[in-house]
């Protein structure tokens, strides 16, 4: 039965007296068992309930369990929530819920002059502030009161309090003490409690006396500026204007996953997916496993050849074959993406980035395998590479790159990013009838088959899949004729790589054309793709508050590109590429079209800030 | 002393394939006088036999020369890269269930490179018949020791002689724990015929060593054990049920002391009821390993079956899976599935926002999915009711109605020879089950009549059932399925197989009263 809450403008009492803001950028830090993905992630729930706009950076260590109380242990999880369309998880956070001197450390520096500093106590002891790097208690330094609005908490001793009579050991009650910090921001923020405690009662159902402690103790948060003589700010962000639909909260590895059930139903093909953990691509292995009541097969390989294998396998056999990985795995996964070139089998392969080379900092977001996508194989052999902006946009490129890979029988390379794989955004719910139809005709019966004869078109070959009669043929790494039969024949090898490379330039032709936003034409424009999206239309839209002629593309095609980008770039006189990587799109752009873009670098696992773009647009002006 | 008698399966009538069929259009560019021309022969003779149709065979392998083997097969097939094969033929398998998929790989690309992959595709059980040609050396890249090849072993790459200690096929595959496991050589294609037959019978992943020789890098490879003037004496043909005796004289047997083996020679009037016999379907790995272990010269070298034994497949557990899930989470709404278990909806502009943790009361009217649904729905029904799929899944107990147990007629081992054939001519039967305090313990056929009794002096009078029986047959539950009663009997290339209704005792089924059920029941409903 659908329960439904009705939740109302002003949730907290006192409403008229809370601050008015547009919108907040709260972080939360602590250690990576303090369960502050977990707050994070409740907290924006209640926020998106709250009708406000969201966009999340979840920000955590490589390692499961790292020591406690030690700077890399230090795991963060920031919202950015606001009553306008929010694009970015914040440049800077205006509050910030620090657990420990490690995180207060870690994570200070970051936080706006004068905003909120909630601080838990409990953690400032002689050992935890020597392996923060502290010589001295930065709490006892008056000068951290006056720089910032400060509120010292014992959250330890409060959850004590409020559990009193709870049948929970201390050791459990202790751990209750992330909810009572979220229970606290709550109130300074007006979220509504109900629909987190409904959560708790559901997630620790079977454990009612756990259960119940969470709920009291994120009460117990919500109800301090009542029950102690704290003085708290409050705050009111109005809802946000939103078009009306159905909404849920979705991440990016969350949005692939769907994307590929969809894609599955509206090309009337199973799919079988094949995957090797890793961070960060996990989750859409561990998301389409539960999916097998809708025809989806996983496969958990032994390694990224065997899972790039399988797809292909599968893709022979008729069905969607895809695999999903990161920059390590896709590196191994070469070999084979070659034979899927080389056969013209359709294959989608996902590379959620990380932060490399090698093992890099495997939570850390990059955009740095574009060449990897583009030229990391042996011999002549081009893949159309798509790039996802957003969490929800990852669910319209993943069926956009399963079309282009069925049409064209070739391998597609998705790009994703960390950033966008973990990061989560409200997502208008898409009716299914208004998905794109991706059921392909086979071949008519009678008719003949070539293996490699074409459509005039598109210059796709016709796939005849195994079980078929009288269609038998062979197929496999070796360069063929059209006929599909092995041919050393120089002239003919020359020739297919030239139909190979023209089959990829082709899809270009079956692009929507290229968007501009903001400015037309005038003095610069921002050519991005991938997860800085958020981060260049924020500045563009500040840029041209300010008055400046400044525009923006976003690419969804980084190969081919779009053949009206050439005349887009001809109206601005001055293009500019931000990249979490070294200029690597820019470098493409330099071959390409012979102009001298300006490249925005940044390498630092982190994505840029809104700040950054515009400080450097405005360099250009 | 290389057995040839085997029991093929039927034919369904419509597809009448010869090994012209499976004969590709190409030139075979082996070199002359390649081991890989008797294999490929023996692979198309066999493949028209199996009653698959041709369209549903699909031939993979890796690089290395047999690995060309697909563009000589008028299959579907696919020629993949180096060691991966097995990847590409399990995402096939797992594509489409109903295709018989065969691997063909070398001793470099599928113990070197591919060491990893072969493993896991063995471990997965997932149903893959794959062929290893085991020439203990590198081919295609001209001549380089390979995984197999024999410790001081000189080729180019090895001046001074390979200091890698060789990997035994058999061990690898048993370790990995191969359900079926088996050995043969390229210079016998009756044995061959034999092996192809029985891996293509087994369900879930077939491992068969083919020992072959390369003309030009590795000569006589394994002439030494495969001669003609040697063979009697250097193999041991394993056959199921029977005892370890091997030579040119069938003088010798081998006998395991513990895990030791031991080389028994055998008396001239000397009697075999004390030598153990093999048992394939031995579900533990020591016996085969230990068997497997043999080598030449110490040892004749075993060639045959290894170990057969049932394990649900990779494929059957996935289709289960599916079918749990729909159980549990419901027939597939894509509309609901996109919503997820928290939306919110805004009606309008400032409006409320009305919040709805449960995902199905919505789906409905957003989208209506019944024609996707129905049409899946139909499309596995036609699967289902597809008469030679329903034939096959019958389990044999509801076939004992027609051909009931009041047909089978038992003796007890201590009872003569003469009594057996009494019993055989009065009821005109083909087959007795040799019965002993309600246990199995034998069968004794009309054949063993005609092979150990008839036109010998021995008196039948005096010597026992038990000295002519086959000892510890297989044997089928009454649980079983047509389709697995047929794979039994083939693998074993039996005629007659005992079925166990546990304290109901046993009762029998014929290959010719399964072959028929399968064909009326094919042609009553097609």
């Amino acid at each position: 039965m659908a329960t439904v809450v009705e939740s109302k403008k002003n949730v907290a009492p006192d409403s008229s007296d809370r601050i008015e803001r547009a919108s907040i950028v709260i972080r939360f830090a602590g250690d990576s068992g303090d369960g502050m993905q977990t707050i994070g992630e409740k907290f924006s729930d209640s926020s998106v309930l709250a009708g406000n706009d969201i966009s999340t950076f979840p920000d955590f260590p490589a390692e499961i369990r790292a020591p406690a109380g030690t700077l890399p242990g230090i795991s963060g999880f920031q919202i950015h929530f606001g009553s306008t369309d929010i694009l970015t998880p914040g440049d800077a956070p205006d509050a910030l819920v620090a657990m420990n001197p490690a995180a207060l450390k870690v994570n200070l520096p970051d936080l706006i002059p004068s905003g909120l500093l909630i601080v838990n106590t409990d953690t400032f002891v002689p050992a935890n502030l020597a392996k923060a790097g502290y010589e001295e208690n930065p709490l006892d330094d008056p000068e951290l009161g006056r720089k910032y609005r400060l509120i010292k908490l014992d959250l330890a001793q409060l959850t004590m309090d409020a559990l009193k009579e709870s049948p929970l050991r201390s050791v459990e009650k202790a751990r209750c003490k992330n909810f009572l910090a979220l229970g606290l921001t709550y109130w300074i923020y007006a979220r509504p409690l109900e629909a987190t405690e409904k959560w708790i009662g559901s997630k620790w159902g079977k454990k009612p006396d756990l259960a119940d402690a969470v709920i009291r103790t994120v009460r117990a948060g919500y109800h301090i500026g009542e029950t102690t003589e704290i003085e708290l700010p409050t705050y009111r962000v109005e809802r946000a204007q939103i078009e009306s639909g159905v909404y849920r909260k979705i991440s990016g590895n969350d949005a692939i996953v769907l994307g590929i059930v969809a894609a599955s139903e509206s090309s009337y093909r199973d799919v079988v997916f094949g995957s090797y953990p890793i961070t960060p691509a996990s989750s859409i292995l561990e998301g389409l496993a539960e999916h097998k009541n809708y025809g989806i097969k996983t496969v958990q390989a032994e390694d990224e050849i065997a899972a790039v294998g399988i797809a292909i396998g599968a893709s022979f056999a008729g069905q969607i074959g895809i695999t999903a990985t990161s920059g390590p795995g896709f590196a191994l996964m070469a070999e084979f993406v070659g034979l899927a070139v080389m056969t013209e089998l359709p294959l989608v392969v996902i590379n959620v980035q990380r932060a490399g080379p090698s093992t890099g900092m495997p939570t850390k977001t990059e955009q740095a395998d574009l060449f990897q996508a583009m030229y990391g194989r042996n011999g002549e052999s081009p893949v159309p590479v798509l790039a996802a902006a957003s969490p929800g946009d990852c669910f319209d490129v993943v069926i956009e790159a399963i079309r282009i890979a069925l049409t064209y029988c070739t391998p597609v390379v998705l790009l994703s990013e960390a950033y966008i794989a973990n990061g989560a955004e409200p997502w208008k719910v898409p009716n299914v009838k208004r998905l794109p139809k991706l059921f392909l005709d086979p071949l008519p019966p009678g008719e003949d088959h070539v293996i490699y004869r074409r459509d005039e078109k598109t210059l796709a070959r016709k796939a005849v899949v195994p079980g078929r009669r009288g269609y038998e043929h062979q197929i496999g790494g070796l360069e063929k004729n059209e006929r599909g039969q092995v041919s050393y024949d120089p002239l003919n090898h020359e020739k297919m790589i030239g139909l190979r490379a023209e089959k990829v330039e082709r899809i270009a032709d079956s692009y929507p054309p290229t968007n501009v936003h903001g400015s037309q034409s005038g003095d610069v424009l921002i050519v991005g793709w991938g997860g800085t999206y958020g981060a260049i239309a924020a500045s563009i839209r500040d840029l041209q508050t300010e008055g400046f002629a400044v525009g923006r593309v976003h690419l969804r095609y980084v190969n081919p590109l779009p053949h009206d980008l050439a005349d887009i770039f001809g109206r601005f006189k001055k293009i500019l590429v931000p990249e979490l990587n070294r200029g690597q799109l820019a470098q493409i752009f330099r071959g390409k079209f012979l102009i001298d873009v300006v490249s925005l670098p940044k390498v630092q696992g982190r994505p840029f800030t809104v700040a950054e773009i515009s400080a450097k647009v405005k360099e250009l002006l | 002393m290389i057995a040839t008698e085997d029991d093929k399966p039927a034919e369904p009538k419509e597809v009448k394939l010869t090994r012209r069929d499976f004969v590709a259009p190409v030139d075979v560019r082996w070199c002359p006088g390649c081991g890989d021309y008797a294999i490929l022969n023996t692979i198309q003779n066999v493949f028209p036999t199996l009653g698959i149709p041709r369209e549903r065979f699909v031939v993979v392998s890796g690089i290395g020369c047999s690995s060309r083997f697909p563009y000589y097969m008028n299959t579907y097939g696919f020629h993949t890269i180096h060691g991966r094969a097995p990847a590409v033929a399990t995402g096939v398998k797992l594509a489409n269930p109903e295709l018989s998929v065969w691997m063909i790989t070398g001793d470099g690309d599928g113990l070197s490179i591919g060491g990893n992959h072969l493993m896991h595709l063995l471990r997965r059980n997932i149903d893959i018949k794959v062929l290893l040609f085991n020439n203990k050396v590198y081919g295609l890249t001209k001549g380089q020791y390979s995984p197999t090849s024999e410790l001081g072993f000189i080729k180019k790459s090895t001046p001074y002689g390979s200091i890698d200690y060789p990997i035994n096929p058999l061990h690898f595959a048993l370790a990995s724990q191969a359900t079926f496991v088996a050995r043969t050589y390229d210079t016998n294609p009756k044995h061959m015929t034999r092996i192809f037959n029985a891996a293509a019978a087994h369900k879930g992943t077939a491992f068969v060593e083919i020992l072959q020789n390369c003309v030009i890098y590795n000569n006589k490879a394994w002439a030494d054990i495969v001669a003609r003037e040697v063979r009697d004496d250097a193999l041991l043909d394993l056959r199921d049920g029977r005892p370890l005796i091997y030579g040119k004289e069938y003088n010798r047997a081998i006998r395991f002391n513990g895990f030791t083996p031991e080389i028994v020679e055998l008396e001239e009037d000397a009697t075999t009821d004390d030598l153990p016999l093999h048992h394939r379907s031995d579900s533990g790995y020591n016996y085969a390993y230990a068997l497997a272990g043999l080598e030449y010269p110490a040892f004749p070298m075993p060639i045959g079956v290894f170990r057969a034994v049932e394990r649900p497949t990779y494929g059957e557990q996935s289709l289960l899976q599916a079918r749990y899930a729909t159980e549990k989470r419901g027939h597939r709404n894509l509309q609901s599935l996109l919503m997820g278990g928290d939306y919110w909806e805004v009606e309008e502009k400032d409006a409320l926002i009305k919040v709805h943790q449960d995902p199905h009361a919505r789906a409905d009217s957003l989208a209506d999915e019944m024609d996707v649904i129905e049409e899946r729905r139909a499309e596995r029904e036609k699967y289902i009711s597809d008469p030679l799929f329903s034939a096959l899944a019958t389990r044999i107990s509801s076939l004992e109605v027609t051909y009931g147990t009041g047909r089978v007629i038992s003796i007890d081992p201590g009872d003569s020879v003469n009594r057996a054939i009494m019993l055989l001519k009065e009821y005109n039967l083909d087959c007795l089950l040799v019965i002993q305090n309600k246990k199995l313990k034998g069968i004794v056929t009309s054949r063993d009549i005609v092979m150990k009794v008839a036109l010998t002096d021995m008196d039948r009078e005096k010597t026992a059932v038990k000295e002519i029986m086959t000892a510890r047959p297989d044997r089928a539950e009454s649980w079983n399925s047509v389709g697995d009663a047929i794979n039994k009997m083939s693998m074993g290339s039996f005629r007659h197989l005992p079925v166990d209704h546990n304290e109901q005792g046993y009762g029998m089924i014929s290959v010719q009263e399964l072959l028929g059920y399968v064909y009326t029941s094919v042609k009553d409903k097609g």
